[in-house]
């Protein structure tokens, strides 16, 4: 695995915008990796902070695909059940599943019980809509949805 | 211009429909002729990647094969989406079991899948852009405006346009910086503390607005500034999608475009510089 390569010189880290909220940063998790302390690694909160921005990867000397690292940890994460996972992707998913399209409650995470306090403002705006757009092509979603459970299990 | 398929995404019906309602009256004015993709579905957005990787590419990829009887290129306005939709396609040309999954569950053959453009890369044509100067009815040039990219757009397309528009982008650090759009979702106290230090960077720099092509960006930066000026007594600073000042130079109706949509107002900005 990549993360042999790494060096420890947390460029990473220093260039990271969510860092300053991590449990581990994003060296640590490498350095967690190499020691092998994967369950460490998928309780971190650290996972569900990264934001996919791809700043450590501009910054690593050796490459290291970091964002990809994290995406991949989130699904084992989700799927053995030890991680933190955020009820917001479960929500979301849950959503697209039904209806093909997600609302934008959901995407800013308001039912999650943060930002209730802007429901109002974003409802008078008519930005959080009561009747959502459907896909009609309901089947189509539902075997889509179905080969990936599959795919989860199958791993 | 033949007709060009569009893919509004989520959020541009809900959260960010004045880009939807700007870019639309704005492609419009240009002859820039949009058909909706019918019975579009999400992307996947942020989500679908950490339940599976196969219906991370499969979701926007049904979007593509719905687009393919309109053109051979679909308009993303969400780099988001965009990017969803580029992986897909990318990933859809050489694995051809991912390809065969998609073709039963849509009972349909998948092939030639249009091609992804981002809509700042359609507005910011050197065509287009010329068509703007020809038809501008104001200019820029009163307002001081700082182009944000955020972190997916590698580009300068916004700082051209803006000179397109006849104003100059500002000289400022933050234009890539991540605004936390991502993970907003569930983490707001986190997404306001990225938000705040990119909104005071501008206004350090002495940005009297700011100008990005990306619905997260826009309803962080908006949104949570709104947010935030509870606790704080500084001015807000305006957030504009690059559609809305197109459409403010080319003279359409600031409440047609969603200004009155936005969270943080924009009157005051647009007033002193002479383009309301
Ligand atoms: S991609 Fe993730 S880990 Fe890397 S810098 Fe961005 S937020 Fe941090
Ligand atoms: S920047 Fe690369 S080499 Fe340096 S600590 Fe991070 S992952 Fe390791």
């Amino acid at each position: 695995m990549e993360v042999r390569q790494c060096e420890q010189c947390a460029k990473c880290s220093g260039g990271c915008p969510t860092g300053f909220a991590m449990d581990y940063l994003p060296h640590q998790i490498v350095r967690l990796l190499q020691l092998e302390l994967k369950e460490t690694v998928l309780e971190s909160q650290a996972l569900w902070l990264c934001t996919d921005c791809k700043i450590c990867l501009s910054l690593c000397p050796h490459q290291i695909n970091l964002p990809n690292i994290m995406k991949e940890l989130k699904r084992e994460a989700r799927m053995s059940g030890a991680g933190k996972v955020q009820a917001y992707h479960d929500a979301f998913l849950a959503s697209v599943e039904r209806y093909g399209r997600t609302s934008a409650a959901l995407a800013l995470g308001i039912r999650n019980g943060s930002d209730k306090e802007i429901r109002w403002p974003l409802l008078k705006r008519g930005k959080i809509k009561v009747f959502r757009g459907r896909v009609h092509d309901k089947v189509a979603m539902k075997r889509l949805f179905a080969q990936g459970k599959r795919r989860t299990l199958d791993v | 211009m033949s007709e060009l398929a569009y893919y509004p995404g989520c959020l541009n019906h809900t959260a960010s429909r004045e880009y939807d309602e700007s870019l639309r009256l704005v492609a419009d004015k240009l002859d820039i002729p949009l058909r909706e993709v019918p019975d579009w579905n999400c992307c996947g957005g942020n989500s679908a990647s950490s339940l599976d990787i196969g219906l991370a590419y499969t979701l926007p990829a049904r979007n593509l094969v719905q687009a393919h009887t309109i053109s051979k290129e679909v308009v993303v306005p969400c780099p988001i989406c965009y990017e969803n939709l580029l992986e897909s396609k990318q990933e859809l040309a050489h694995n051809e079991a991912l390809a065969a999954s998609l073709a039963e569950a849509l009972d349909t053959e998948v092939r030639d899948v249009p091609e992804p453009l981002s809509a700042l890369q359609i507005f910011t044509a050197e065509t287009v852009l010329e068509k703007i100067r020809l038809y501008a009815r104001k200019s820029l040039s009163g307002l001081k405006v700082a182009a944000y990219y955020g972190c997916r757009q590698k580009t300068e397309s916004l700082d051209q346009l803006l000179l397109a528009l006849g104003g100059e982008g500002l000289n400022w650090p933050y234009r890539n910086e991540c605004c936390g759009g991502r993970i907003s979702g569930g983490n707001d106290k986190i997404a306001k503390t990225m938000v705040g230090r990119i909104v005071d960077m501008a206004r350090e720099c002495g940005a009297e607005a700011i100008v990005t092509a990306c619905p997260l960006c826009h309803a962080n930066l908006d949104l949570r500034q709104f947010q935030l000026r509870r606790d704080q007594n500084t001015p807000l600073i305006p957030v504009f999608y690059f559609t809305q000042l197109i459409g403010l130079t080319l003279g359409i109706d600031p409440s047609a475009l969603g200004l009155n949509k936005h969270f943080v107002s924009t009157e005051r900005a647009l007033t002193s510089a002479g383009i309301k």
